[in-house]
């Protein structure tokens, strides 16, 4: 298992170095060490950067490893070259900005992951979708790329219409190990949560408190039903942790007076990523787009709206080409039609779904023993941006979280499974993005940096 | 002098965040970390290979067609699964739950749904010679109907 665990680590490094030349290639991270923060977010972008092509090359039968190596090695080449990495004068580096608290939130975040790591490395593999879904794409990308695409369509290996996102990334840790292992591959999955806090640091250093990051950090990711979710590998958490750094970014450079593009990049892979996670993803990405126009509009700034729209495309770019390519494959679920959603005599003969889901829905996101009070803590940072007059912020969070639960409760409406068995399975998870998004913002409304408070 | 209402609703809504958030780490730190390590007690004495079966053995099913299936695929064999939808659970049937278990468990060989497209037949509760086609090469698992039959020509 050493070796494997070893082989893990060492590409989870490599997903960082690859973020990092993410970062330096457009300028956002130079020889100035004012910007050096900004590394935090280096690893989960790493992640993106090169999931996100070899999900789409592997439906050409491209092997992801092969995507991801070549990628990765292409990028940390460019961005060597870019920063002349060999020429000294780089300023030591320094790590400030934290306050004791801050770093003694971190430090207890750090201690809870680490401890995790042996059950991580040690849980087998057990839940069913897990299995018949995720890890089946997974080991199929992994073992036998060139039959991957044909046999994805079929429907064979899990539902064909759900995206390859969180399957690459499992198969790439594959490669890492040299091996299938359902058991070690766990890791993957805590690293992704190991990563979190540190990114959600650098994309809100600027405008939020570090003791806030680092409390809303806490409550996120030492949450029971977090790790506990994160053990299944079911993909509701990694969703969860791609949109709350997205709306994290979007909502800081929502707020911010400067035009600060590493923000809006980090959005645009964030939030894309999401949208190739999981097919709920799509929703809650084009739901961030929503509010981030919504947001802007409210600024009023042309040039700041034309650098949204861009973005937006961007967003668009990354995550309709699986909604065309399963459109063009005639690639659906049996378990709804999204054209339901249009069809008012179709609404109104099922409407007896909908307050057995809102019930739910609602219990499970109380359930203090699984998430805390993070609800409450959501709605009560919402009170505050209403009566602290935060409203591009509160635009972009409020509009966000409406069409975000709004798309959920129409996804159980318009479902042909039975209503019960269909939340008693599924609630629990699919409200993890609206927990982790939500409280994601909330450093950003409560006691935030000098500057946010006056828009 | 006015009192600032929305200022101090505003501070005091803020104050009420810090105090839920620092309420949920302090109350899920010792949940979590129970958590972690009642699952990690649980599985620490499992050996890889029960690991491995895990998911079926506790469902229950028992791997022995898929090990005996296993021993004589090829890695680029395509199977066509011969067996019957015998009832099982609630949510789904004999097949499906085998199914489940070979996508995962007999990679890199992939299934296919249709008879025409695969190299072999992985037969459980039926017997090959019902599909009317030729075997270059046929394997039974004892004297239960469990076999391996390799099509001819592929």
């Amino acid at each position: 298992m050493a070796a494997e665990l070893a082989g893990l680590l060492i590409v989870n490094a490599a997903y960082a170095a690859v973020g990092a030349a993410v970062l330096v290639l457009p300028g956002w991270v130079s020889r100035e060490p004012a910007t050096w923060y900004r590394l935090g977010a280096a690893y989960p972008i790493g992640i993106v950067a090169v999931v996100v092509p070899a999900s789409y090359l592997a439906l050409l039968q491209v092997p992801v490893s092969v995507t991801a190596t070549v990628l990765g090695i292409v990028l940390v080449a460019a961005a060597t070259w870019r920063l002349r990495v060999w020429r000294r004068g780089f300023a030591r580096p320094r790590i400030g900005n934290g306050s004791f608290v801050a770093r003694l939130l971190g430090l207890v975040i750090a201690v809870v992951l680490v401890y995790a790591l042996r059950t991580f490395a040690t849980r087998p593999l057990l839940e069913w979708d897990s299995w018949v879904v995720w890890m089946s794409k997974a080991r199929l990308l992994y073992e036998n790329p060139s039959a991957a695409p044909a046999a994805l369509r079929s429907g064979s290996y899990g539902q064909a219409p759900y995206p390859l996102g969180l399957p690459t990334l499992e198969a790439l840790g594959f490669g890492a190990m040299g091996r299938f292992d359902g058991t070690v591959i766990a890791v993957q999955f805590l690293l992704l949560a190991m990563g979190f806090p540190l990114a959600l640091w650098s994309l809100l250093r600027d405008r939020a408190r570090p003791w806030m990051i680092a409390l809303t950090s806490l409550a996120i990711v030492c949450a029971p039903q977090l790790l506990f979710q994160l053990l299944t590998r079911y993909a509701d958490v990694p969703l969860g942790l791609f949109v709350g750094l997205g709306l994290a970014a979007g909502a800081a450079w929502a707020v911010s007076h400067r035009s600060e593009r590493w923000l809006l990049g980090s959005f645009v892979l964030f939030v894309g990523m999401a949208g190739i996670v999981k097919s709920e993803g799509f929703l809650f990405a084009v739901a961030a787009c929503v509010a981030l126009a919504a947001a802007t509009l409210v600024a009023g700034s042309r040039a700041r709206a034309l650098e949204a729209a861009v973005a937006i495309a961007v967003v668009l770019a990354i995550t309709l080409p699986w909604q065309l390519y399963c459109a063009v494959y005639g690639l659906s679920t049996q378990d709804y039609d999204l054209a339901n959603m249009v069809r008012p005599t179709y609404l109104s003969a099922h409407a007896d779904r909908l307050w057995p889901t809102v019930t739910e829905l609602s219990a499970q996101l109380a359930d203090s023993n699984h998430w805390g009070l993070l609800t409450w803590v959501i709605l009560l940072a919402l009170a505050v941006g209403l009566l602290a007059a935060r409203w591009r912020l509160l635009t972009f969070a409020g509009t966000w979280l409406v069409l975000a639960i709004g798309g959920l409760l129409m996804t159980y409406w318009v479902s042909v499974l039975p209503v019960e068995s269909h939340l008693t399975n599924t609630s629990y998870r699919t409200i993890v993005s609206l927990l982790i998004g939500g409280a994601a913002m909330v450093p950003l409304f409560v006691f935030p940096r000098p500057g946010v408070e006056a828009e | 002098m006015t009192i600032p209402w929305r200022r101090l609703g505003a501070s005091a809504a803020a104050l009420a965040v810090v105090a839920a958030l620092a309420y949920s780490g302090w109350k899920d730190l010792p949940h979590s970390w129970r958590l972690l390590k009642t699952q990690h007690s649980t599985y620490a004495g499992y050996t890889a290979a029960q690991k491995e079966r895990l998911f079926a053995t506790s469902i229950p099913m028992s791997m022995d067609p898929f090990d005996f299936w296993r021993f004589y695929l090829q890695s680029r064999d395509r199977y066509y699964l011969q067996m019957p939808p015998e009832p099982f659970s609630s949510f789904a049937n004999k097949r499906q739950i085998a199914q489940a278990i070979a996508h995962i468990y007999l990679l890199p060989a992939t299934e296919t749904q249709r008879l025409d497209d695969a190299t072999v037949v992985l037969s459980l509760d039926a017997n090959p010679t019902t599909l009317h086609r030729g075997f270059s090469d046929q394997h039974e698992s004892g004297l239960q109907e469990i076999y391996f039959s390799r099509l001819r020509g592929s």
